[in-house]
């Protein structure tokens, strides 16, 4: 240190200490303390204008009308106000900020932050606590109202006298009443203006003490008789209170009653304010609580006694609504959050009202209710009083929750009706009284709109509010989330209403069968007890002010409880108490619930284990796994003993016993080609097939002549040999059921030296496999006969699907050094492989004939780089090749299936695939009506076909999303036990059109298919040795099974065991793909959080508010809100510049903005039976259109294509979540990502001729809709519809549910049909 | 609340290089042979040394230098929350080494062989800074006692919070989670480092910038303490004068006490 620091003089002129205390949270504990106060006469006010105070960078505006000095209730309370824009010149003081501080009150101290560090704000924090003319010298001089009016009074007097200071109080203007806060009785104002006048009087006095101030004693004399005025009026009005009018000025206080007095009142003081808007705030001040006449009696009796106040004349008093009514009225936008403010007093005032007023009390401080014993709760579910059922919260309000009970949805809503319960218990609840049940559409309005308005829209703003503390609302999710939100819900409960078959006994199931009937009302419910608590285990991380809390304390043993935030926004907060807390910070946990105290406002729970670093790849991988239930550890000690002793494949089968060779066919000869086809770097090979041909008087039994027959084999690996059942290996494969393939890992089902190594099919190694062998006529595919059983083979190649695929149409490999192919053997492959193709592609038609529904659902592929970050994301290419491999396999299990369901007609371990509901199709159907290829559900054959015509006809982008709709719509396939299911569904496998379908072909990654291969070979093994002799047998068999003609043999598990077992596959199963499924999501919103995307998509549906979109490139389905969680338009970004959506700017013109659907064919207020649901789906355009001068900005019509920007934004407590903005087309992303497109993909098979036509810059509205020829097709087409379907209309009974949804159809159709003939015309 | 707010300034109204208000008082003990009470702002601190004499332990006795012996203790009425602190807890029992090792390092013991010196430091008040207090009232309880020094010791803390550097912090401040550095100095020999704790992270130059500023401040402290000495020296010098003028009133008293002088301006 050459030159040595010097420090400046100390600024502050004297040392205070007051008296004061600090508070601890966790501990409850309040300090006294002593707290020193440095009063410094240096502290700057903040005006330009000053000329005595040193300039500061955010400042007051330069000219401002009045300066604004709101207190802490005020600041907190009317925060949305102060955040808008054109509020500026709030003067905060310190005092003010530190009293919230002090309360606790902090969870909005990011906000309050920006009010007055934000430039543009031109509001000034004033720290009166060290200004020497402001600071407190006694401790009651600090809080509260006094600090307030002494900083009013010196800013009053510093910046000059000229300026009016108000200050927004509430308790203050109530106490001295200068606009008398509350009550709005003219006693209030009477004395309001008495006090005004004695504090004028006084200031007179002082003012003629000094020699200056001729012209403020004018302005002061006017403003007196204004106050005046005002309070004599509304003295007449009081004084004449029930006797009728008065003359002049009290005529209006009288038609308003008192109240309108006192609005005169203010005024006049706003006008004199200079910044009055009477005409205005006449329309958007609200109106006065009413209030019972009684009260209005005891008002004057409860009037406090005014105190007299000496203020300066310029400072004024006001309660915050008679500011913000007043002075910023006309303001639509501040009218609008008053309003929410005001409902949202009221509200809360009814609520306490009402826990006031409900029996039984005795809860303390939370709106829970005890439980029910569960003696009670047995009693009132057998009489059908209760009704039991799963609670399933909503992801965006996480107070409403919904009870599926017998196929009717019951609505619980609120904290109270909740009562301690989590999403995921079985639940009892009680049925409420008919009158507070909710209409069904207001669910539906409420999650499709996202809180566009009304009651709605204020109660979900207030939900937003309160839990800005750990974030934010919901706003976009995955559609597969929205699949359990309430528009789903709502449109269930219609589909239910339908049937209503299953409608449970009872009482309360009769309720909910009228309920059913009526259909219009949403049956609510309140939870009275908990049967069986939720055991899963929840993901999450210390609250982030708990955290700083903990922080900031440093390490202490103490023991301390935090609240924990829940990655799974159904959750709850879970209160932790631990004494190593310091350890959890920044750490994602895994938390148990254990149990929710009557008083506590959250529930409690335990550490389970910390996973790691929040945001670190593998802790959140691995909070995915936990989440989604899957339980991964390595294998006990036990299982890897159980594994042949060793190190590799080529030891062990160097050493393999002859018996073991003799028991099994030796298929290594030269005449089996076999080989592998896989996706490429696959370790785990299960599956190889093989074509021999067989000479024509090769064939084994009835060998006719002149037939070209052909052996093709699929060998499957021989898991069943290793894995012993009943050991250890056996019982922890069976645990995890499944192989787990995560986009980072794999969470094997078998250790690796199986999986990778001994049962792995590689090529040119020997290998046990079990193989089905079918011997066919090459040309017409007759099986002649099938063989199943143990073998040895050895696999020629393995090959890739690309690989293969060239191989099949001939073309040289693309890298040869790398091709294991021997030239030698390429022809002969070549053949096998087109045979195996054609053998395909005729077993698919003939199950397509059947009814055999084709499905899609997109695997996304990432690339990741050295740290496992994902670099890129694509969707998995189709190969021709994929569909043989898959057909043969679906070949060979059914084969097996067929087989084993044969043997064991009480054990055999299945896979069916229940028809769909009718009901889940709805958005399909209507998608389809809507493209003019209307769905058939006939019968199965006839659905499928429709499905496909309908995809086939639609654009790729749409007949993908139609495809994966369907999907969706489905039911999930399920293992079953032939012995058990007698519960209806059949064995029939609806998806695949089989009536037996089991799973076989994978036994290295599910466990089903080591059963399967268990029962195959013991029933093969019952064959032997009922037809002793080898090859003739094995013919036999077959024929056999299918007559009956076997004896009974035991089967490897006893039925209920297999039936068991099944239950746990598929939950198993349903975990594993879950967890696939999220962990792809983790991936693919980690790649877009560290950079937006810009793609196309396609608008399917339109809701008010809302449009659901298709992103093909991800297969993503989300839905887009054009509102915000306060109901303000999210208008299509235009520029780069109109992301910030904190910014005020941005925010004011957003709120000019509305959002306007249009087309709700039949009436939206028809409130028939026919549901909220169906009429949204028949929305045919959403605009959003500048409100003040009508012009539409962005409008939306179904199958348009859009240009959304996608991207993700990290929240610590939840994870990187979705975000979709839409992108208008003017936008420089959008229209980079439309010349890529261009550019680079012209080989799409719909664009081009769409894009050939569309003239430069005209809407993509067309873009995605064939034109020309094409389109006027359609156009004809929808035109036909419309008519037929009014026909129809008019055919059916008038007044009907049926004739109103067709006439609503025809006007559909009628107006898509104008609508494309307008997009025809230009063209 | 910020602890540093737009226009700059901190929660109790300092702006960022501003020291809280500091008070000094020697010679508050009769029985010790030297005492002082420091504040620094709310933080009051009494210290108290007794010695040099003969070494208590004769097993410790250094025939070569001095044996410097400290406590430090908190009151239990210092913080707001009451409770019995001990000296042997693990935050006292560092204290009382940084305080030890900083004195022993001021402190000319080996112009005091085969003697002990006893310093006693008991917090009356806490709010931030205590350690620093603590040797701040140490010095000038040994200046007060007449030990033999090298030179002065100063002591300040600087932090860093929302990224400004702060000088001596307060408890607020301090429960704040920033990086807090603790500096004491000998000012008349350059300025030389004798202690430096520092309990959190903070980058190269950051460091170096808190640190500068805890060193001016230590020289702030440094210049207050001198005024303090040289006053009270002056006091005892008229005192003196008066004492003597009784004495040759009451006629003929002897000149001792020649020993307690202090030559405050040797610093």
């Amino acid at each position: 240190m050459e030159t040595p620091k010097l420090l400046p003089e100390a600024g502050w002129m004297e040392r205070r200490t007051l008296p004061a205390f600090r508070y601890r949270k966790r501990s409850r504990l309040v300090m006294d303390t002593a707290e020193e106060a440095y009063v410094r006469c240096d502290v700057a006010c903040g005006s330009p204008a000053c000329r005595s105070c040193a300039p500061t960078s955010p400042a007051l505006p330069a000219a401002p009308r009045h300066l604004l000095l709101p207190d802490a209730a005020t600041l907190v309370g009317c925060l949305e106000l102060f955040e808008l824009p054109e509020v500026e010149g709030a003067v905060l003081l310190s005092s003010v900020l530190r009293e919230l501080h002090e309360g606790g009150n902090m969870r909005r101290t990011a906000r309050l932050r920006a009010l007055y560090s934000d430039k543009r704000r031109r509001n000034f924090l004033f720290d009166n606590l060290h200004c020497a003319a402001t600071a407190p010298r006694a401790r009651a001089e600090r809080r509260g109202g006094m600090a307030l009016l002494a900083a009013a009074e010196w800013y009053y007097e510093h910046v000059g006298r000229r300026l009016p200071v108000v200050v927004l109080s509430d308790a203050l203007a109530e106490q001295f009443g200068a606009a008398a806060g509350t009550g709005s009785a003219g006693g209030g104002g009477g004395g309001a203006a008495a006090t005004r006048a004695q504090a004028a009087q006084q200031a007179r006095q002082a003012q003629h003490a000094e020699p200056a101030g001729e012209a403020e004693d004018a302005e002061l004399e006017a403003l007196l008789s204004q106050m005046q005025i005002g309070g004599g009026s509304t003295k007449a009005s009081s004084g004449t209170a029930g006797a009728g009018a008065a003359a002049g000025p009290a005529a209006a206080a009288a038609a308003g009653g008192a109240g309108g007095g006192r609005d005169q009142g203010i005024a006049c003081l706003l006008d004199s304010l200079g910044l009055g808007h009477a005409p205005a705030m006449a329309a958007a001040a609200p109106p006065p609580p009413p209030q019972p006449p009684a009260q209005q009696q005891l008002q004057p009796a409860r009037q406090p006694p005014v105190q007299p106040l000496a203020l300066e004349p310029g400072v004024h008093i006001l309660s915050a609504l008679d500011y913000w009514g007043g002075c910023w009225g006309h303001l639509p936008a501040a009218a609008d959050v008053l309003d929410s403010l005001v409902q949202s007093r009221a509200a809360e005032g009814q609520q306490q009202q009402q826990q006031q007023s409900r029996e039984g009390g005795g809860v303390g401080g939370d709106a829970f209710w005890p439980h029910l014993s569960s003696a009670a709760l047995e009693a009132g579910l057998a009489s059908g009083a209760l009704l039991a059922g799963t609670l399933a919260v909503s992801r965006r309000l996480r107070d409403d929750a919904t009870v599926t009970v017998g196929g009717q949805q019951l609505l619980v809503s609120g904290r109270s009706g909740v009562n301690r319960a989590v999403h995921g218990d079985r639940v009892a609840v009680r049925l409420l009284p008919r009158d507070r049940w909710r209409p069904a559409g207001e669910a539906a309005a409420a999650a499709g709109g996202g809180g566009g308005g009304g009651d709605e829209g204020a109660s979900a703003a207030g939900q937003g509010q309160e839990e800005e503390g750990e974030g934010e609302e919901d706003e976009h999710e995955l559609m597969a989330a929205a699949g359990d939100g309430e528009a789903d819900v709502a449109a269930d409960a219609a589909g239910n209403a339908d049937d209503g078959a299953e409608a449970p006994l009872g009482s309360a199931a009769g309720a909910l069968r009228s309920a059913a009937a009526a259909g219009a009302l949403q049956p609510t419910a309140e939870v009275v007890g908990i049967l069986q608590r939720w055991a899963g285990e929840a993901v999450a991380c210390i609250a982030e002010e708990d955290e700083r809390a903990l922080e900031a304390r440093g390490e202490s043993s103490r023991q301390e409880s935090v609240l924990c935030v829940p990655t799974d926004r159904r959750l709850p907060r879970i209160r932790l108490r631990s004494r190593q807390l310091h350890r959890l910070l920044g750490q994602r946990l895994v938390l148990r619930l254990d149990g929710w105290e009557l008083g506590s406002r959250y529930p409690h729970g335990h550490l389970v284990r910390s996973l790691g670093p929040i945001n670190s790849l593998k802790s959140e991988t691995d909070g995915v796994l936990v989440s989604s239930g899957v339980h991964w550890q390595p294998f006990s000690e036990g299982a890897l003993r159980e594994l042949p002793p060793v190190a590799s494949a080529a030891q062990y089968m160097a050493a393999v016993p002859c018996a073991e060779l003799a028991a099994r066919r030796d298929l290594r000869g030269p005449q089996y080609l076999i080989c592998s086809i896989d996706p490429p770097g696959c370790t785990d090979v299960d599956d190889a097939l093989s074509v021999r041909w067989l000479e024509p008087g090769d064939s084994s039994g009835s060998g006719t002549s002149g037939r070209q027959l052909v052996e093709v084999g699929v060998h499957i690996a021989d898991v069943s040999f290793f894995v012993r059942q009943g050991g250890m290996l056996d019982s922890e494969a069976a645990s995890r059921c499944t192989t787990v393939y995560l986009v980072d890992r794999r969470l094997d089902m078998l250790p690796a030296l199986l999986s990778e190594d001994l049962c792995s099919l590689r090529g040119g190694q020997d290998r046990f496999a079990v193989s089905v062998l079918w011997t066919l006529d090459a040309d017409s595919f007759e099986v002649v006969d099938t063989w199943y059983g143990r073998t040895m083979i050895r696999s020629r190649c393995q090959l890739e699907y690309s690989q293969a695929q060239d191989l099949m149409e001939g073309r040289p490999p693309r890298c040869p050094e790398h091709d294991s192919v021997a030239p030698a053997d390429r022809p002969a492959l070549q053949r096998s492989l087109r045979l195996l193709a054609a053998l395909a592609e005729h077993h698919r038609g003939v199950r397509l004939q059947a009814g055999a529904v084709e499905l899609e659902s997109a695997e996304l592929r990432f690339a990741t780089d050295a740290a496992g970050q994902p670099t890129t994301v694509q969707v998995k290419q189709e190969i021709a090749m994929m569909k043989i491999v898959a057909e043969m396999m679906i070949l060979a299990n059914a084969a097996v299936g067929a087989r084993i369901a044969a043997a064991f007609p009480g054990a055999a371990l299945l896979r069916r695939h229940p028809p769909p509901r009718r009901q889940a199709f709805e958005e399909v159907s209507a998608l389809c009506d809507s493209l003019g290829h209307p769905l058939d559900f006939d019968s199965p054959p006839t659905l499928a076909a429709s499905l496909a015509a309908a995809a086939a006809a639609a654009p790729p982008a749409v007949g993908s999303l139609i495809l994966s709709l369907a999907t969706r719509a489905m039911s999930d396939a399920e293992y079953f036990c032939t012995g058990e299911a007698g519960r209806g569904g059949g064995f029939s496998h609806f998806g695949l059109a089989l009536p037996f379908y089991t799973h076989f072909t994978s036994p290295i990654r599910r466990y089903a298919d080591v059963v399967v291969h268990r029962q195959l070979l013991a029933a093969v093994a019952a064959d032997a040795a009922a037809f002793p002799g080898g090859g003739p047998a094995d013919g036999a068999s077959a024929v056999g099974a299918s007559a009956g003609l076997l004896p009974a043999v035991p089967p490897p598990l006893p039925g209920g065991e297999v039936a068991a077992r099944a239950q746990v596959m598929n939950e198993r199963h349903r975990t594993a793909k879950r967890a696939q499924k999220e962990c792809a999501d983790l991936y693919l919103l980690l790649l877009l959080h560290s950079k937006p995307h810009v793609e196309s998509a396609t608008v399917y549906g339109l809701r008010r508010g809302a449009l659901l979109l298709f992103v093909p490139k991800y297969h993503l389905k989300a839905v887009v809100h054009l509102t915000d969680k306060h109901g303000v338009c999210r208008p299509p970004l235009r520029g780069p510049g109109d992301e910030a959506s904190d910014d005020p700017y941005v925010a004011a013109y957003r709120r000019s903005l509305t959002v306007v659907a249009a087309g709700a064919a039949g009436g939206g207020g028809s409130g028939s039976g026919g549901g909220a649901p169906a009429e949204e789906q028949q929305l045919s355009e959403v605009s959003v259109v500048e409100a003040g001068c009508g012009a539409t900005v962005a409008a939306f019509y179904p199958l348009q294509r859009v240009w959304v920007q996608l991207s993700a934004d990290g929240s610590r407590a939840h994870g990187p979540r979705l975000r979709l903005r839409l992108l208008a087309d003017s936008h420089p992303d959008a229209a980079q990502a439309a010349r890529m497109e261009a550019a680079g993909t012209p080989a799409q098979p719909s664009l081009p001729s769409a894009s050939g036509t569309i003239a430069d810059g005209a809407a993509d509205a067309s873009a995605a809709l064939p034109s020309g020829e094409a389109l006027a097709r359609t156009l004809r087409r929808l035109q036909a519809r419309a008519a037929r379907l009014q026909l129809r209309a008019g055919a059916c009974a008038p007044g009907g549910q049926r004739s109103e949804r067709r006439g609503a159809a025809a006007a559909a159709a009628t107006q898509q049909a104008m609508a494309l003939q307008q997009q025809l015309v230009p063209g | 609340m910020e602890f540093v707010s737009p226009v700059g300034l901190r929660l109790d109204g300092r702006r960022p290089q501003e020291l809280r208000a500091m008070r000094a008082q020697l010679g508050v003990l009769a029985s010790a042979d030297g005492s002082a009470l420091f504040e620094m702002g709310n933080t009051k601190v009494l210290a108290a040394v007794f010695g040099p004499k003969p070494v208590e332990q004769r097993s410790r006795e250094d025939e070569k230098r001095a044996v410097v012996r400290c406590e430090y203790a908190m009151a239990a009425f210092s913080t707001g929350e009451r409770r019995r602190r001990g000296k042997a807890d693990r935050r006292a029992t560092e204290i009382t080494k940084a305080i030890r090792n900083t004195i022993e390092q001021t402190i000319l013991t080996e112009l005091l062989p085969r003697s002990q010196v006893d310093v006693y430091v008991q917090v009356l008040q806490a709010d931030g800074g205590t350690r620093c207090a603590c040797i701040n009232a140490a010095f000038l309880a040994l200046a007060a006692a007449a030990v033999p020094m090298c030179d002065m010791v100063a002591s300040c803390a600087a932090g860093y919070l929302e990224s400004t550097p702060l000088l001596d912090l307060n408890y607020t401040e301090d429960a704040g989670g920033g990086p807090d550095v603790a500096v004491a100095i000998h000012p008349n020999l350059g300025d030389r480092l004798v202690l430096l704790q520092q309990d959190s992270r903070l980058a190269v130059d950051t460091f170096e910038e808190v640190l500068e500023l805890a060193v001016a401040g230590c020289r702030k402290v440094a210049e207050f303490m001198r005024q303090t000495l040289l006053e009270h020296t002056q006091g005892l010098a008229a005192q003196r004068a008066a004492g003597d003028a009784a004495a040759e009133a009451a006629g003929g008293g002897g000149g001792g006490g020649s020993d307690e002088e202090l030559d405050a301006d040797d610093f």
